[in-house]
């Protein structure tokens, strides 16, 4: 038990802000702090089965997963529909726009653009682009080959950078119009 | 007209984790975590391309500590619905169980930022540090809380001890955002399981139902009962014998939906809603409680009275369902 504890310890004191992090990006930090506390719930009780080394994050993540997708079928319609306009705040037009402010409307439109992917392309990139996780480590964690990752994520960087386009366009046309 | 490629750069960098210049993507109440991240790190360790997991040093100690607990803290909220009152004025009802919304961020990660018991650079303003010797748990850490302090509370610390001596002493200034060190009275260190009370393993779910969590340990001085089904969970109700601590726990079964805050739940007639970070007592009869649903999000100091003697069957497990 000793063992087990100061494993968990450790699990928990390495990886925490990841899990956390992995939960803060998908709903926002008021309930990553719960879910994360979930995901090292089960690892605490599994943590005979939670591999040694670089490989417990990937398990971690798993379980994220698992929890995450838990969470967002008992989120109700409407929280949802929050997040999703959480995270197509409208644009705050500047007149005088300097690179910085065109740098965060882009970071704006950008996650903009994402959230119209559908939540598998969305997960793949977040993966890819928040976590940083190497294909390898994705495929293994949404347990298909590394060439259908390959596959799957350029695929949704061509959908996204569609997407993005769309959100540019439409954005041009009904907001900022200043024409530039 | 940008690439894909071009395009993804930008989404990498649109990390609503690490994008502080964009208010608006900044979650409305950022965790101690977040706070914590920015002041030690400029990007805190995510261990990309499995490197070495370093982890984050700056706030490793109080947390270590808080991992244990943590598992607890969460299998108790998750899958306990603690049935909450109406209002008959139970001994026990709000002054006891429930906290003030300011605790409820600490819920399951507790984040102090104790190491720094003396100034802070970031925020000078000074506060005057509470009164806190004698106080409970719950109570000092409410007051500290209200000053603007942080208090560090260890995890294996029973519902009943009280705080002995402080550092800083009470009247003091003290920087805002610092921590108050206390000694704790009483404070029978209890890890997780240990050998009190007897262990009940809550009953096989119907067939085709995941086990959601069970129930081991009842500490002494609790009996247990089990009430009646419901459509998606079996109540247990735990009853103390010695009229000061009493809680329900309840073990969840899938499949969902499980209750959040603002669910609406049909029971005995009656509507109850579920409510976030409270636990009430909906009414005693002849010694007993019931308790009805509050949200999964149980703060700390609540969840701590619970661990004391609540742990979890490490044979069950959460369902693990397949992403839907």
């Amino acid at each position: 038990m000793i063992d087990a504890e100061e494993r968990f310890r450790t699990l928990y004191d390495a990886h925490r802000l990841a899990v956390f992090s992995y939960f803060a990006r998908r709903f926002g930090a008021e309930s990553a702090s719960d879910l994360a506390a979930e995901v090292f719930t089960v690892a605490w009780r599994r943590i005979g089965d939670v591999p040694a080394g670089d490989a417990a994050l990937l398990w971690l993540y798993g379980a994220a997963r698992n929890v995450g997708s838990h969470h967002r079928r008992r989120l109700s319609r409407s929280t949802r529909l929050r997040l999703r306009v959480a995270s197509m705040a409208p644009l705050a037009v500047s007149d005088e726009p300097d690179a910085s402010a065109i740098r965060t409307d882009e970071l704006r439109r950008v996650r903009q653009a994402a959230a119209r992917l559908r939540e598998s392309d969305q997960e793949i990139l977040r993966l890819a682009a928040w976590e940083e996780l190497p294909h390898v480590q994705i495929a293994q964690l949404l347990d298909v080959s590394v060439a259908a990752v390959d596959q799957r994520i350029h695929r949704a960087k061509k959908r996204l950078a569609t997407e993005f386009q769309r959100v540019m366009s439409s954005q041009t046309r009904s907001g900022g119009g200043d024409g530039s | 007209m940008r690439d894909a490629d071009e395009v993804f750069g930008l989404f990498r960098e649109a990390d609503p984790m690490w994008t502080a210049s964009d208010p608006e993507h900044q979650p409305s109440d950022p965790s101690p975590i977040i706070a914590a991240a920015s002041d030690a790190t400029e990007r805190p360790p995510l261990q990309p391309s499995g490197a070495t997991g370093q982890p984050p040093r700056a706030w490793r100690g109080p947390l270590i500590a808080a991992g244990t607990f943590v598992a607890v803290v969460v299998a108790v909220g998750l899958g306990s619905w603690l049935f909450g009152s109406s209002g008959t004025g139970s001994p026990i009802a709000s002054d006891e169980l429930s906290l003030p919304a300011t605790t409820h961020a600490d819920a399951g990660i507790t984040l102090p930022t104790s190491e720094t018991t003396g100034p802070q650079t970031a925020n000078s303003d000074l506060v005057v540090v509470p009164e806190l010797v004698g106080l409970t748990v719950f109570q000092a850490r409410a007051k500290v809380e209200e000053a603007g302090m942080t208090l560090v509370v260890p995890p294996n610390l029973t519902g009943d001890a009280v705080v002995a001596t402080q550092d800083p002493v009470a009247g003091l200034e003290a920087a805002s955002g610092s921590s108050v060190a206390v000694e704790w009275e009483s404070a029978a260190t209890t890890t997780m399981p240990d050998d009190r009370g007897d262990t009940w393993v809550a009953p096989d779910p119907p067939d085709g139902w995941a086990s959601g969590l069970s129930i081991g340990f009842v500490p002494d001085g609790f009996v247990y009962e089990e009430s009646e089904g419901h459509e998606t969970a079996t109540f247990h109700v735990f009853v103390s014998t010695d009229g000061a601590r009493r809680f329900g726990v309840g073990r969840q079964w899938s499949p969902p939906p499980y209750p959040f805050v603002g669910d609406e739940i049909d029971r005995d007639g009656r509507t109850f809603t579920v409510i976030p970070d409270e636990v009430r007592v909906l009414e005693e009869v002849g010694g007993r409680v019931r308790i009805e649903v509050v949200s999964s999000s149980l703060d700390a100091e609540t969840l701590m009275r619970i661990a004391v003697g609540v742990t979890y069957d490490p044979a069950r497990d959460l369902p693990f369902s397949d992403d839907g």
